[in-house]
Parts: C-alpha cells; structure tokens; sequence
C-alpha cells in the first residue's frame, strides 16, 4: 500500500500554491499563512513565526483547532518550548540553520513533533554548502534519536515548487536514508488524516 | 559513451529559454551541488527545450542526483524556471512519448 504524500508548507497564494503542488505530483498540498490560516477550502497549516515561545503561545492556541498542521517557526529562539508543546505539529527554521543538540531532538520525539526539512536553500544554492552540512548532521540526529522529519521546498511562489521525488532526491543528498525520506514525504499527510 | 537514461521534465516557466542558457545553468548547479567530480560523472545531456518541457540525458545509476540537479534549477538567464520529472526512461524516444 502507498501512503499519500503531502507538501506541507506552501505560502503564497493558495490556490495557485496548491495547484502547483497538485501539478509537480503531491497527492496534497498544505496551504499555509503566517500567524493566521490561509483562505482555501482544503488542508491548511498555521505558519507561527513570534520572537518567542510566549508571544507564539496565544497563536498555536487559537489556530490549533482549526489547522490541519501547526507548524512553528522557531529560528528566533525558542525550540526547546516548542519540542515540548503536543499542539505543535512541526518546528521550521532550524534544520537547516544549526547543528541541534541530540537532547532537543529527544523531546520532539517524545512529544512527536516533527523537525522540518526546508530544501529552499540547498534548491535556490543560499549557503549551499552551509546549509548541506547542518542538514547531513540533524538528519543523523534525527534517526539517533527517532525524530520525525518533514520535508519541504519552502516555496513562495509556484516556480518554487518541486516534486515529492526530486526533494527525495535532494533529502538524501543531504544525509536522509531512502527510508527516512520516504517517510517525510508521506508524514504531513498521515498528519492530515488522524490530526 | 552516452547517456543512457533519460528524464522527461515538464517546466514552469515565466518567460522563453534558450537552449544554451538552460545547458549551463542546469550544468552549473549540478557542479556546485555536485562538485566537479560528480557533476561530470552525471554525463548531464539535454536533448530536447522547448518552453514546456526538456528531455535530459544522463548515466544509468545517476538518475537520482539527475534529478536533484534538475530540482536546483531555479533560474535561466533571470527567467524563473521549476522543472518536474515526468518519467524516466531507457529510450529518448519513451521519454518524448510520455511527455
């Protein structure tokens, strides 16, 4: 049996974003809007990006029973609170950017948020080589301590899109095992049919 | 020697690209992901352009960092491209057809 495969972070607009998604080979696409919830009748994340765990709380709790995924922007600070948070689908904005402690990692996966993968800038070659060797070493990180992964291009625009097997393809280039990678392809979307 | 795979992509473009733009492009991203070494190993070939679609050639066992270069293609001469494997294939003629 296949499992669905979901993008789980289309910023943009949403119709065209989703459409796009549907286009490049996604069985879904998660429309997403920054501290809010986008306007489409179909999956939609909440994107929370706050300077802090306390400012980002009040939003998770009001968005939460809406979205189909609450995904935390945690590049600011805060990852710690937002490992531990079960209203927390996944953290963005660190797999990429730092070298994370295994101990964070643990958390998540006791509480079983997910570390999300954005490709964005392996794909668009932003520190390349910098962001390749932070997400070769937190992909190992995350099987060491059994952390789920999405993955994503990040993408803003539909020209930043791109197929569920070409970001396989660019996940174990940048340390994911076939399996590992299979299986953030097909989390967002398990996600999006148990809640 | 040759390629002997080929990787059918349709593309989102916003604007015309010409041939001898998207090869080095897609070339120059395949080396600074790939390094020179890999890169050339890939035996990257692109067969067919149009503002749709490209057939690219590249060597059996490859297909997988083919197409993670293809999926670093983001820009050709300023107009924004995003390329989608469709199918691939061991014939050019299968990958054409399925386009």
């Amino acid at each position: 049996m296949t499992s669905s495969r979901a993008e789980p972070l289309l910023r943009g607009d949403p119709e065209a974003m989703v459409a796009a998604a549907r286009d490049a080979g996604w069985d879904e696409g998660v429309a997403a809007a920054e501290n809010s919830l986008p306007e489409i009748d179909g999956p939609r994340a909440a994107l929370v990006s706050r300077d802090s765990p306390d400012a980002a709380a009040g939003d998770i709790a009001r968005l939460r029973p809406d979205a189909d995924l609450v995904l935390v922007d945690a590049s600011s600070g805060g990852a710690g609170a937002y490992a531990r948070n079960d209203r927390v689908d996944g953290i963005t904005g660190l797999a990429a950017e730092r070298f994370l402690d295994p101990k964070l990692l643990r958390a998540a996966a006791r509480h079983g948020v997910a570390l999300v993968f954005d490709l964005s800038p392996v794909i668009r070659n932003r520190n390349r080589f910098r962001a390749m060797k932070r997400l070769v070493a937190n992909a190992e990180t995350c099987r060491d301590t059994g952390c789920p992964a999405m993955l994503t291009a990040g993408a803003t625009t539909v020209y930043g899109v791109r197929a569920p097997r070409e970001l396989a393809a660019l996940a174990r280039l940048s340390g994911f095992t076939e399996d590992q990678a299979r299986a953030a392809l097909e989390l967002p979307g398990r996600r999006l049919r148990h809640g | 020697m040759g390629s002997d795979r080929y990787l059918a992509a349709r593309l989102r473009t916003d604007g015309p690209i010409e041939k001898r733009s998207f090869v080095a492009a897609l070339t120059r991203e395949a080396r600074s992901l790939l390094g020179d070494a890999g890169a050339a190993h890939l035996d990257l070939w692109v067969y067919d352009l149009d503002d749709e679609s490209c057939v690219v050639g590249c060597r059996n066992g490859e297909v997988d960092r083919a197409r993670a270069a293809l999926a670093c293609l983001t820009e050709v001469d300023g107009t924004r491209v995003a390329p989608a494997v469709v199918t691939v294939s061991g014939t050019i003629r299968t990958a054409r057809e399925r386009l």
